[in-house]
């Protein structure tokens, strides 16, 4: 089984540990001279002794959880490496002061569990008592700095009744919203002091939320901001932070607690929370969780072991879709602010006057959720960089990223039920459990609401997208409109612009190897075509691609070129023999793989190779010696050959070189690829034509050949359907004796014979032999001519039901036979 | 919140070919996973070793006997699968979600491929057991039976061969999806929206078809495993890394004729 990734140790406040390694990652939280500081504005500091040592140590840990984070880097857009650089291990020796706690297994579990799901990342755990800090001017308790914003006591906080995590984003305003005014309930809002802007944004709109509660018989929020600083640069290396969320709930927990309340409240739209992936490549936490209910419980699980009782926490717009958190503020006082929240993932970059990017998936979302919910005019719309619906989509990255999300949506709409919700979209099982927690709910009841929840959202989009088209359709059929607007994108109804033509831009098989007229066309795998003159390399090649696993020796492959009977071709010389032997040995282990698995079709392929390679070991013979200058000749000719087309195209050149043999013995050891091969004229390959019959002949067995022809249709002797080589001679047995019936020891003995084999075989068994004997014919012949060519005398035998003037049996003069 | 990571292709030679084949117009989507496969070498072969996608195939190979076993739930809890006394659909296709995560989030390394295989086996079992389970008048019983009846080595065939395609889906698009939008509008290949979506509905399919090669040995296997009742996960981890090799391999021969 593949290991984990390298762990990285990172030892934290003062941890040690005999088998950390000397480069372990230190990290400590406390002032400006440790890695981290947390700083967390708007408690009073009358309070900090009532922090339970389990909160500080909570706190404390989530803090080291993101520092590591942010040091271990997670890769880049472009890599390809199957995630490889994404996910990371820690090993964490944490320094807290309730070490027995935490270790409790648990405790640890729920702590592991959680975050590997967050991030997906593997955490491992070990807690110690926290060293003493020699030189830190800070008691260990004071290293969670709390304090007022003008040093002013905290007010009393009897009247608390919810703790809220507040971004200043849309969704957790509305949660705002919902909690002050629509519940009146007295609330802490929790935020996040990250860039200035968003705590600009955040901070107004708690002044504004505080100034309009009263006039509204509201309380007033209290505001906590929870500052993170980094003092180390390495602690800067990585950015996506996906377990930034963990800290902010461990702080809104530890507030909670201080206020003795065992719940908090995450208001994120349940599309965002469950966070489905919108394309292939978006796997696993590169969606982020932070609002996913798997997380939440989580964070719930942790907080109750902490906390020694049940806590929760909660997000109740889990089951909202954006549009119906937008349309639940329609009726609240502070539906005016809402314009004033920030979405945007690209806050670093943001003006004044471009909150917004518009180009993000929050940006995209929020576009969808204001048009969708008919609420457009609370919203700010010239405050996107680019416009949903106008601008140009012409950065590739953000088109991708819109046109995935409206694929997605589309999606949701096409399932009927929760059923088919899940068939299609399987990472959403992850949800149900916590959903049914959450709305009281059984298994099938939350798959259906999460399903519908999601059709909801579908239909929202859809419905958006439908408005959007009416108002473009003139301009689209005027042909007003750029090729990467919205609606250019989606519909391209009325005078279509001329379309640009494919640079490929060929109809025809995908792969092709076909002579015209003196030259030879070429393609593979449907990429660019190409031409190639006339050469021997390329006819030699053609014969190889026409019968896949055929091997040839180069002598035989140089008579079918010329249309000359490769028959006394098929000796070997020692090279030769090494390649057949070493191919056999590669069969036999594919074969005995096959085995193991039950794999029947890969067990008869292979031993029908092995069966027809076998006796190219055994020919003898000088007369069909391979001549070594034709042999490096063709040699030279073939790798030209190759060499000319890897110039044309680099992955058909690459391809024929890993399934061409080229030696004394050649062959395509072709993956199964259906070829489109026209060979010149004069390489009359024998078993790619139609043989006459002649004068009332039907049936033609040529033995030496190894062919067989039926009223001018040929029978196939190599994979697929074929005769294998021992019914060939069964049938030539027949053949010997037509119109008679002839009994399997009959049947033994002409094998034997006309096979020339050391030893008599056991007598076939009659009805295998028979399937076996008709099965090439019926596929070749699938209108029932040959159906009853082969018929069981009950008692007797088989027997070949054609006259003997209608049977012509070719074998070599002594008797014997020449297999291939 | 909600932020979502869109990768994209490196530009190196071999992802140039996928690029040149989506692009350029006209690769179809068989030609597109072959050139995808190559691009990626080995490491779809090598998803057998991944401690994520090895566990959710023994899961979906064991349930069948848990069915079978005198009491379900307490067979599936041996799996550690948690439902309760007559589970739904729902309910056991969510277990076996959950089972997988926990297992994965004790230590043994979460992985895009375990991912991948996590989604498609709840799809793959939600679908082979919806088809069986719907009925206006649902029993109790109604969901162990079914899934009891996946025992055989056909029907383990079936679910084999819907879990392999999904898989390889979701393996092919994990990079594919990084191009195919990109080509929607102006000189991409795609005009709309609508003809990406075409694409990737002809991936799908081709999928679809090229999971009959396991198809056609998974019963036999899960058959002689049981027999000698030896369905570990390290037995299937070596069914797996065969049935990924043979998926590669047809996939390689691009589109049939």
């Amino acid at each position: 089984m593949t290991a984990p990734p390298t762990e990285t140790w990172v030892l934290c406040g003062g941890a040690t540990h005999a088998r950390a390694p000397a480069d372990a990652l230190r990290l400590s939280v406390g002032d400006t001279s440790d890695s981290m500081t947390v700083g967390i504005a708007g408690v009073s500091q009358a309070l900090t002794g009532q922090l339970s040592t389990r909160f500080t140590d909570l706190v404390r840990i989530a803090t080291f959880v993101l520092g590591a984070d942010g040091a271990i880097d997670r890769g880049r857009l472009d890599d390809a490496d199957g995630g490889k650089k994404w996910h990371r291990a820690f090993r964490l020796v944490i320094g807290v002061e309730d070490p027995s706690f935490w270790s409790q297994p648990d405790v640890t579990t729920a702590l592991e569990e959680t975050l590997s799901f967050l991030s997906q990342d593997t955490f491992a755990f070990e807690f110690q008592t926290l060293a003493s800090q020699r030189g830190h001017k800070k008691k260990v308790g004071e290293q969670l700095v709390f304090s007022t914003p003008g040093g002013k006591p905290f007010l009393p906080w009897d009247h608390i009744e919810d703790i809220s995590l507040f971004s200043g984003g849309l969704d957790s305003f509305a949660g705002a919203a919902e909690l002050i005014f629509g519940q009146k309930r007295g609330t802490i809002l929790v935020s996040h002091r990250s860039a200035t802007k968003m705590w600009a944004t955040q901070a107004g709109l708690v002044e504004d939320l505080r100034a309009l509660a009263p006039k509204h018989g509201a309380r007033p929020p209290e505001h906590v901001a929870v500052e993170v600083t980094r003092h180390n640069d390495i602690l800067r290396t990585e950015r996506t932070q996906r377990t930034r969320s963990f800290l902010y709930a461990a702080i809104a927990g530890a507030v909670a607690n201080l206020v003795s309340r065992n719940r908090i409240c995450m208001y994120e739209n349940g599309i965002i929370g469950i966070n489905l992936p919108i394309a292939g490549s978006v796997v696993g936490a590169r969606a982020t969780r932070t609002a996913h209910p798997r997380v939440l419980g989580g964070f719930a699980k942790i907080l109750t072991h902490v906390a020694g009782a049940k806590f929760t926490v909660e997000n109740p717009f889990a089951l909202k879709t954006r549009a119906e958190v937008i349309q639940g503020l329609s009726s609240s006082p502070a539906l005016h602010l809402a314009k004033q929240t920030m979405s945007c993932a690209h806050i670093h970059q943001r003006s004044q006057m471009h909150p917004h990017c518009g180009v993000c998936s929050q940006c995209i979302d929020r576009q969808f959720g204001f048009l969708g919910a008919d609420m457009a005019e609370h919203e700010s719309f010239e405050g996107y960089e680019l416009k949903l619906a106008t601008d140009e989509w012409k950065d590739d990255g953000a088109r991708s990223l819109l046109l995935n999300w409206i694929g997605t949506a589309d999606d949701f709409v096409s399932c009927k039920n929760g059923e088919q919700f899940i068939e299609k979209f399987g990472d959403a099982a992850r949800a149900i459990p916590n959903i049914m927690d959450a709305f009281g709910l059984d298994a099938d009841g939350s798959r259906r609401a999460v399903f519908e929840l999601h059709k909801r959202h579908g239909d929202t989009v859809a419905r958006v997208l439908e408005a959007i088209h009416a108002r473009s359709a003139k301009d689209i059929r005027e042909g007003k409109l750029k090729p990467t607007t919205l609606p250019m994108l989606l519909y391209r109804e009325g005078l279509r612009k001329q379309r640009v033509e494919n640079k490929a831009g060929q109809a025809g098989a995908e792969n092709q190897f076909r002579a015209v007229d003196g030259s030879w066309h070429l393609r593979f795998r449907s990429g660019q075509a190409f031409e190639l003159p006339d050469a021997k390399g390329l006819h030699y090649l053609g014969l190889l691609l026409a019968h896949p696993g055929e091997a040839r020796t180069t002598a035989a492959l140089r008579a079918l070129s010329e249309g000359r009977d490769p028959a006394g071709c098929h000796v070997l010389d020692a090279d030769g023999k090494k390649a057949v032997r070493e191919r056999v040995a590669a069969l036999r282990k594919e074969r005995d793989e096959a085995e193991e698995f039950c794999d029947q079709a890969t067990v008869t392929r292979c031993q029908a190779e092995i069966d027809a390679l076998t006796p190219l070991l055994k020919a003898k013979g000088a007369d069909g010696l391979a001549d070594e200058k034709m042999a490096r000749a063709m040699e030279k000719n073939l790798r030209e050959a190759i060499s000319s087309i890897t110039k044309a195209s680099k992955p058909f050149g690459d391809h024929l070189k890993e399934y061409v043999q080229i030696g004394s013995v050649c062959w395509y050891r072709g993956p199964g690829i259906a070829w489109d091969i026209a060979l010149p004229a004069v390489a009359s390959d024998p078993a790619a034509t139609r043989s006459e019959a002649t004068d009332g002949v039907a049936l033609v067995i040529d033995l030496p050949n190894q062919r067989v022809t039926f009223r001018g249709h040929e029978i196939p002797t190599t994979p697929p359907n074929n005769l294998q080589p021992q019914a060939l001679l069964a049938l030539a047995a027949l053949a010997q004796r037509p119109g008679e019936a002839v009994t399997m020891a009959d049947v033994a003995t002409g094998i034997w014979k006309l096979g020339g084999l050391a030893k008599k075989p056991t007598s076939p068994d009659q009805r295998d032999l028979k399937y076996k004997l008709t099965t090439p014919f019926t596929k070749a012949l699938p209108n029932g001519e040959a159906k009853k060519l082969i018929q069981a005398v009950r008692g007797s035998g088989l027997r070949l039901n054609l006259r003997a003037e209608e049977v012509q049996l070719v074998l070599r003069d002594s008797g014997g036979v020449e297999k291939r | 919140m909600g932020h979502i990571r869109l990768p994209h292709l490196p530009r190196t030679k071999r992802w140039q070919e996928v690029v040149d084949l989506v692009g350029g117009g006209a690769g179809s989507a068989a030609a597109v996973a072959s050139a995808t496969l190559d691009a990626i070498d080995d490491s779809f072969a090598a998803g057998g070793d991944d401690a994520g996608l090895v566990r959710a195939v023994w899961l979906l190979a064991n349930l069948p006997d848990a069915a079978k076993s005198g009491d379900f739930a307490k067979a599936l809890s041996g799996l550690g699968v948690k439902v309760s006394a007559s589970p739904t659909v729902a309910e056991v296709t969510t277990a076996i979600s959950d089972a997988v995560d926990n297992y994965l989030g004790a230590h043994r390394g979460r992985s895009d491929v375990g991912e991948m295989a996590l989604g498609a086996a709840v799809e793959a079992l939600s679908k082979n057991l919806a088809q069986r389970t719907a009925s206006l008048f649902p029993e109790a019983d109604d969901v162990r039976r079914e899934v009891a009846k996946l025992g055989t080595e056909v029907q383990f065939g079936k679910l084999a061969r819907d879990f392999f395609a999904r898989f390889t889906e979701r393996s092919l698009k994990y990079y594919v999806d990084r191009e195919l939008p990109r080509q929607v509008g102006g000189d991409g290949r795609f005009q709309t929206l609508a003809e990406q979506r075409d694409f990737s509905r002809a991936l799908e399919l081709h999928c679809q078809q090229a999971a009959k090669i396991v198809e056609a040995f998974a019963g036999g296997w899960w058959s002689k495993a049981r027999f000698e009742k030896d369905l570990t996960e390290e037995r299937t981890a070596r069914f797996v890394g065969y049935a990924l090799k043979k998926m590669r391999d047809e996939l390689r021969k691009g589109a049939a004729g």
